[in-house]
């Protein structure tokens, strides 16, 4: 594989035709780009309909972008050998009732081409880290969906992919369970693995991705950066005052910050709260109107919360 | 073709080939066509051992190995309509090696269906059809089973209406032309009764297809509709000199 990104998106688009006569097509995604490295976990939040599992599933190349481009390891086309780098662990586990656990991980062991005596230690590793030595022996339309969860991640990554896509793999999970996974896919991105997970876990993805990138209805409403990831206080200023030109340059200069109406929140990663003379002495000449309303605790939801009502607002 | 993609090919054949026979060989129908079996078995009661071949016995072997292949094909459907499939092809395996995988397991169902119904013969005590019938018909078998299904599956890289065309056109040409296969010398009662079989392929797969798929009816229930239309078929078949001299003599 080249050293281009994992996966590449580029102002993809995604239209689902109309289901019904009179009915209008679904614009599923709407000009996003995104770029997922390797050894990078990014994250993928957003409300129901909002386009994660189409983008998923783009990813994974069971859909076409309408328009834009998809690259795959440096590549516009997802090629046979490509796909044998990918890990999809789908929203539904899709897995043959039938089989035995042990079979179904060996059944997608041996589609990648290796035998079970090449990966025999990463199965072992994965039945460890998820749990599931009780019930390698048993069938699968015997198992909890918890259970059904956790052997569609080990069958995603048992031939050591260089791209895992996790479609809400955390939602039908126990906490121990939600608190191992997200273990494993961080030591799959030091593995050197590239990871892009969708969840309504906000807890879970913080704590997880490096970035996150919010979606609404198809578009990105909203990016949280490594630095925005580590804040742990959130300053809050109210930009009533301010001209239009006033606003701009507040934002510009505390990067990662948003709007919120009438107030800027502004993520502070410093460990020590931020006093009056540190914040203003970095207030550009234009936006000194803004006023120091109160210092809260940094929260992905508060941030979620503000994307989907200023992505509204815009729309 | 590249070795990359060969080997791909195999791979994923051999893994859909697995996944299907684990299914039919857990799901109860071997067990269903073991009770068909035998129930059509002690149904030809008049036989005794040494006795002339009965050619029911032909129909046994031939209707247990095409029930086999019927639990099979329903595995195909069950793995289609539970995502299974769609996770494998988005695993990257190609839609051929699928459709490879799954014919050729439906073949070896239909395989040991044959060897099952046999051995209940001989368990039972009866004389078995000779060799040469018990050939000619686990070809058939397996001819049957593997057109069927490779049609059947050939719609994962073909548009559904062309491989069901495809199909049926396979059974037709493949009734007429395994007629004139038979050697020289088969008994007409054997000659009809095979030829029977293979005409009544088409019409008990599209009955089947549409019991299972609107009537939601059992397993079991579809290959006693199975066997129901290809004995009428091959009663008919077997009185066919008969029909004949006496619509001659008519005329």
């Amino acid at each position: 594989m080249s050293n281009a990104p994992a996966l590449v998106l580029r102002d993809v688009a995604v239209t689902y035709a109309a289901s019904a006569r009179g009915a209008q097509p679904v614009k599923a995604l709407r000009g996003v780009s995104l770029t997922v490295a390797a050894g990078q976990v990014l994250g993928l939040a957003g409300p129901n309909g909002a386009g994660k599992t189409s983008l998923i599933e783009l990813c994974v190349g069971a859909l076409r972008p309408t328009s834009g481009a998809v690259e795959w390891f440096g590549r516009a086309r997802l090629e046979a050998r490509a796909k044998d780098q990918i890990g999809f662990c789908p929203d539904v586990a899709l897995l043959p009732a039938t089989l035995r656990t042990s079979e179904a991980i060996s059944v997608f062991a041996a589609l990648s081409g290796l035998t079970m005596a090449a990966v025999s230690r990463r199965v072992s590793y994965l039945v460890e880290r998820l749990d599931l030595a009780d019930s390698l022996s048993r069938r699968i339309g015997t198992l909890s969906r918890g259970t059904v969860q956790r052997l569609s991640i080990a069958c995603a990554l048992v031939p050591s992919p260089a791209l895992v896509l996790c479609d809400e793999s955390f939602a039908p999970l126990d906490p121990v369970a939600q608190v191992a996974l997200r273990s494993l896919l961080h030591d799959e991105a030091a593995r050197g693995a590239a990871v892009l997970v969708s969840s309504h876990q906000l807890d879970q993805l913080g704590r997880l991705a490096d970035e996150i990138v919010v979606l609404n209805a198809g578009r990105v409403a909203r990016y949280a950066g490594p630095r925005v990831l580590e804040a742990k206080n959130c300053v809050v200023l109210g930009v009533e005052a301010l001209d239009a030109d006033g606003a701009v340059a507040l934002q510009t200069a505390f990067p990662g910050s948003w709007m919120a109406g009438d107030v800027l929140r502004v993520p502070w990663v410093a460990d020590d709260r931020p006093t009056v003379e540190t914040l203003f002495g970095r207030l550009p000449h234009n936006a000194r109107g803004a006023q120091l309303l109160r210092v809260e605790e940094f929260s992905l939801e508060q941030m979620f919360l503000d994307a989907l009502a200023s992505h509204e607002g815009d729309s | 073709m590249t070795a990359y993609r060969a080997q791909r090919l195999w791979l994923t054949s051999a893994a859909a080939g697995r996944i299907y026979w684990r299914r039919w060989i857990r799901s109860r129908d071997p067990l269903a066509v073991l009770v068909f079996a035998g129930i059509l078995c002690f149904y030809d009661a008049s036989a005794k051992a040494g006795d002339t071949p009965s050619p029911w016995w032909s129909i046994v072997v031939f209707l247990a190995a095409w029930s086999g292949f019927l639990a099979g094909y329903d595995t195909y459907e069950r793995l289609r309509s539970d995502g299974s499939l769609r996770l494998i092809v988005l695993r990257g395996a190609p839609r051929l090696g699928i459709a490879l995988g799954f014919a050729g397991a439906a073949t070896a169902t239909a395989l040991l269906a044959v060897a099952l119904a046999v051995m209940f013969l001989l368990l039972t005590g009866r004389t078995v059809v000779s060799a040469d019938t018990l050939i000619v018909l686990a070809g058939g078998c397996v001819a049957a089973a593997g057109t069927v299904t490779y049609a059947q599956c050939m719609s994962l890289v073909l548009p559904k209406d062309t491989a069901a065309v495809l199909g049926v056109l396979a059974l037709v040409f493949g009734a007429s032309a395994f007629d004139r296969w038979l050697p020289p010398g088969t008994p007409e009662s054997v000659r009809a009764l095979v030829h029977g079989l293979w005409s009544s392929i088409p019409t008990t797969y599209r009955l089947s297809q549409f019991a299972a798929g609107h009537a939601r009816v059992s397993n079991v229930a579809v290959m006693l509709l199975q066997a129901g239309v290809g004995l009428a078929a091959c009663g008919l078949l077997l009185n066919r000199p008969a029909l004949l001299a006496r619509t001659r003599s008519e005329g």
